[in-house]
């Protein structure tokens, strides 16, 4: 039993880390009620997206992928393709939060609030 | 030049966008002018290419940087999407024409056109790109470029904009997440991201479990990106409070290409012999259905113009899905002809709307008494394309359904054709609801904010005018020349979606 | 409400963890070199990329070369967030513009005289150190978009510390926004000359400047360097854009 365990969190184990960051940046955006909150569980959904591909590109033993002259098989270097992916989508990120943290300037000018049960009038839950 | 259309029909608006805030700090009139003017090139390019397509009678390939597929990013142009491309291209040209009175020039906002015409052409390229690539990464890019100058063009709009495009922000980053998380299952399993290629691929993958959750996350994904109906939260409030300009672009397509890609997903990347593929087509069926329902229904209750197009919306976008779960021949062509015929049919009620915005100030139905007097071409305009969202025969609408209908019984899925007839009756409803405020109702005075004396005898300005009329055009000839679309994507229905 | 979050939270966990644990084998060992992801179009990046490219990064090889297209449409995203932040912000303006400079306290520093004489002998650093990391971008870790953050960077420190009284020049947030348009407009540009030479878009084989190199494949460095320049110069106009906005929108309590 423990064997198993063993081996799924040396297989999986990050996978499964990955995960629950991205379910609990969901729930955190479902469940707080502050607009700014929501914001940064946004990013923490963003964040485990961008562990997840990384961790896609790993290899065991696997160096940086910038060549060096005395290693030249394919196994030495790591994954550059998720790297690459992932800058893509880090920069996308990093441009919906700023449009985010405009818009709550705006709503924060109109409102003079960013709670959520202020902006809409209703309480949805206790 | 005729090899290099698919890339140049969007490199053309990129140009003009990035250009426009330079030009108009000199002259925001020709700010406006050169985005109009690219985003008609990248049209005449578009229908270039369609011709170009229909004479090969084979796809298209563009290789960007000359890298041959699986290491480098394609696009793809077969029958399908150069269809869609011409159709957003077109309705990129239109509204970029009709929503020059609104962004007049302001001496105090400089940039506001500039900003306004940079951020629009910006949506028609998200949307060009992501009908074209054959990428699912790429498609991914594209998809954050159309919600971003989504949310920048909802929020310039009324007082409540900014809440609502905040709410959708945080709902359409989770639909992208989603995307992006499905691709990445794709990816572990195949170690591409090429379309194509990933068909191929996965043809060897044994794991089952990868690809049910890779298709739950991208079942996810689009359907909040198109509005599908439990992840639909976020649509109403975006579509009623926008930029009115722009909100025919926004409510017209911004739901449907997702749609389209959702269509590219399951039908040629997936392989139709998958154990689940029937579970996935019922699951869409079922939230189709209940959106065609939930979204007529909803859209009764209200006397606000554009929240009940909005619901309208939701409904609509149920008659796409519900293509995509009968999913044989018929079904996906009429999901596509739907895609287009309602793409302009929204895109002109939004036009409709706006009009009366511009002249009257009319929000809600109520005031729209004895209006066609006053506005005939606008009158003329709604009534033509309701008629045709409720489904009467001339019009583009009516044959979408009609395709639908017949690919349901020809699966010999009866309680969908119950579906589609209960819908179009309650359409029937809310429309001739409106219709009868037009027609019927007490005239109501209101300050006329373009006094056709003083404009000789126009009721609107030609450049909100020829839009207008151009989509009650496209509804009339899409309807009589149905055929022509149909046989046209045949091919390419039966070869790439069906094979 | 703080009941339901623990529930939640202990739920989420415990789901994913059963549910991995139950499905099993969905996914590739982590690290395993012969996984799918780790074998098919990798190899061949890190194989050919040099050969290719003449990147030894093959990282910037796979962003600026092999999917350089994405990297275009992803310094557009940079642009189009800084238009739409100027947009949604800009309908009113809190703080007459001018005013800020006017009772900006020339005499008051920012954290002492020690504080902002190390900020003014820094400053010119991260200029140099900017510059750098922008021409090394192909050969080490580095490139276009952390240049033009640290561009950024050194003009943010100028405008926050009241005593350097801008030297560096004053951008309105307009003007921000033409210089992150133009970066992208050298990005694209880059990709359209080879259309005029004979190839495809982004093809940096057919770039019209074969005269200045000995061998073909070396134009990918020009190719890759002229788009790193682009998205630094339209990196760095966004941040100073997002930054101009917020300044001129916000009054400061202290």
């Amino acid at each position: 039993m423990i064997d198993v365990l063993e081996i799924f969190l040396a297989e999986k184990g990050i996978y499964m880390l990955t995960f629950i960051l991205m379910g609990l940046g969901i729930f955190g955006m479902i469940v707080c009620g502050n607009y700014m909150k929501k914001i940064i569980c946004m990013n923490i959904m963003q964040v485990a997206i961008i562990f997840f591909f990384l961790t896609l590109g790993q290899k065991d033993g696997g160096t940086l992928p910038v060549l060096v002259h005395n290693l030249t098989s394919a196994e030495e270097y790591i994954n550059p393709l998720p790297h690459a992916l992932m800058l893509t989508a880090i920069v996308v990120s990093l441009g919906t939060t700023g449009v985010a943290l405009a818009l709550l300037m705006k709503i924060k000018e109109i409102y003079g609030t960013i709670e959520e049960e202020e902006i809409t009038g209703k309480r949805w839950k206790k | 030049m005729i090899n290099h259309l698919p890339v140049l029909i969007i490199i053309v608006p990129l140009m003009g966008a990035i250009l426009c805030p330079l030009i108009s700090y000199y002259s925001p009139e020709w700010g406006k002018k050169t985005v109009i003017g690219a985003l008609f090139a990248s049209f005449v390019m578009s229908v270039m290419q369609l011709v170009n397509v229909a004479e090969r009678g084979e796809p298209v390939h563009y290789w960007m940087g000359g890298w041959n597929p699986p290491y480098g990013i394609e696009f793809v142009i077969d029958g399908v999407n150069a269809v869609m491309i011409a159709m957003v291209a077109a309705i990129g040209a239109m509204t970029a024409l009709f929503s020059s009175p609104f962004e007049e020039a302001n001496p105090k906002h400089r940039f506001r056109s500039a900003g306004y015409y940079s951020i629009l052409c910006f949506l028609a390229i998200g949307l060009l790109g992501m009908s074209s690539t054959g990428d699912a990464f790429n498609l991914y890019v594209f998809m954050e470029i159309v919600s971003l100058a989504g949310y920048g063009l909802i929020a310039i709009g009324e007082e409540k904009a900014p809440v609502a495009a905040f709410r959708y922000l945080l709902t359409g980053t989770i639909g992208a997440c989603m995307y992006l998380m499905g691709v990445g299952f794709l990816y572990s399993a195949t170690g591409t991201l090429n379309m194509a290629d990933m068909a191929v691929r996965l043809q060897d993958v044994e794991n089952m479990t990868v690809i049910i959750i890779a298709m739950a996350c991208l079942v996810v994904g689009l359907g909040v990106k198109m509005a599908l109906f439990p992840l639909h939260g976020w649509q109403p409030a975006a579509h009623s409070y926008a930029h009115h300009a722009a909100d025919p672009m926004i409510a017209g397509i911004m739901i449907k290409i997702p749609a389209y890609a959702m269509f590219r997903f399951f039908f040629c990347i997936f392989d139709e012999s998958l154990p689940m593929m029937g579970a996935v087509h019922k699951i869409v069926g079922v939230m189709a259905v209940c959106g065609i329902l939930f979204g007529s229904l909803k859209a009764l209750r209200y006397h606000k113009y554009n929240k009940i197009l909005a619901y309208s919306s939701i409904g609509q976008v149920g008659y796409i899905a519900l293509g995509f779960a009968i999913g044989n021949f018929y079904g996906i062509a009429g999901a596509v002809l739907h895609i287009v015929s309602h793409a302009f049919m929204k895109t002109g009620l939004f036009y409709t709307s706006a009009a009366l915005k511009y002249k009257y100030h009319i929000e809600y139905t109520d005031d729209l008494g004895q209006v066609y007097r006053k506005m005939p071409v606008t009158s003329l305009t709604l009534v033509t394309l309701a008629l045709s969202m409720v489904g009467l025969p001339p019009f583009a609408g009516f044959f979408s359904k009609w395709y639908l209908a017949l690919g349901a019984i020809q699966n010999g899925q009866y309680f969908y054709v119950a579906v589609l007839v209960a819908s179009s009756l309650l359409g029937a409803i809310y429309f001739f609801r409106i219709f009868e405020k037009l027609f019927m109702g007490e005239e109501t005075e209101m300050e006329d904010r373009y006094p056709a004396a003083e404009h000789g005898g126009k009721e609107l300005p030609l450049r909100i005018m020829i839009p207008l009329l151009m989509a009650a055009a496209m509804i009339i000839a899409l309807g009589l020349g149905n055929s022509l679309v149909v046989d046209f994507i045949e091919k390419t229905v039966l070869e790439v979606f069906l094979a | 409400m703080d009941k339901v979050k623990v529930i939640g939270v202990i739920v989420i966990i415990a789901g994913v963890i059963t549910a991995g644990f139950v499905m099993g084998d969905f996914l590739p060992a982590i690290g395993d070199i012969n996984s799918a992801p780790n074998g098919y179009l990798s190899v061949y990046y890190i194989t050919n990329a040099l050969h290719d490219t003449e990147a030894p990064n093959m990282v910037t090889a796979v962003l600026a070369d092999y999917r350089g297209f994405d990297t275009l449409f992803e310094t557009c995203v940079m642009f189009l967030a800084g238009v739409t932040t100027l947009m949604v912000l800009s309908s009113k303006r809190k703080v007459v513009k001018g005013k800020r400079n006017e009772h900006d306290l020339n005499g008051v520093s920012f954290g002492g005289t020690v504080l902002d004489t190390g900020f003014r002998i820094i400053i010119p650093v991260i200029v140099i150190y900017a510059f750098y990391v922008l021409s090394h971008g192909e050969i080490s870790l580095g490139g276009g978009f952390q240049a033009g953050a640290l561009l950024a960077i050194a003009y943010m420190i100028d405008r926050l510390i009241p005593s350097f009284q801008n030297s560096l020049g004053n951008f309105t947030e307009e003007a921000a926004a033409i210089i992150a348009g133009l970066g992208v407009f050298i990005y694209a540009f880059t990709g359209v000359l080879p259309m005029f030479n004979g190839g495809y878009f982004l093809e940096y084989d057919h770039l019209p400047f074969a005269f200045m190199t000995e061998e073909i494949v070396m134009l990918h460095s020009v190719g890759i360097f002229m788009i790193e320049a682009g998205v630094t110069v339209c990196v760095m106009g966004t941040i100073i854009n997002i930054l101009e906005v917020v300044l001129e929108r916000t009054e400061f309590d202290d």
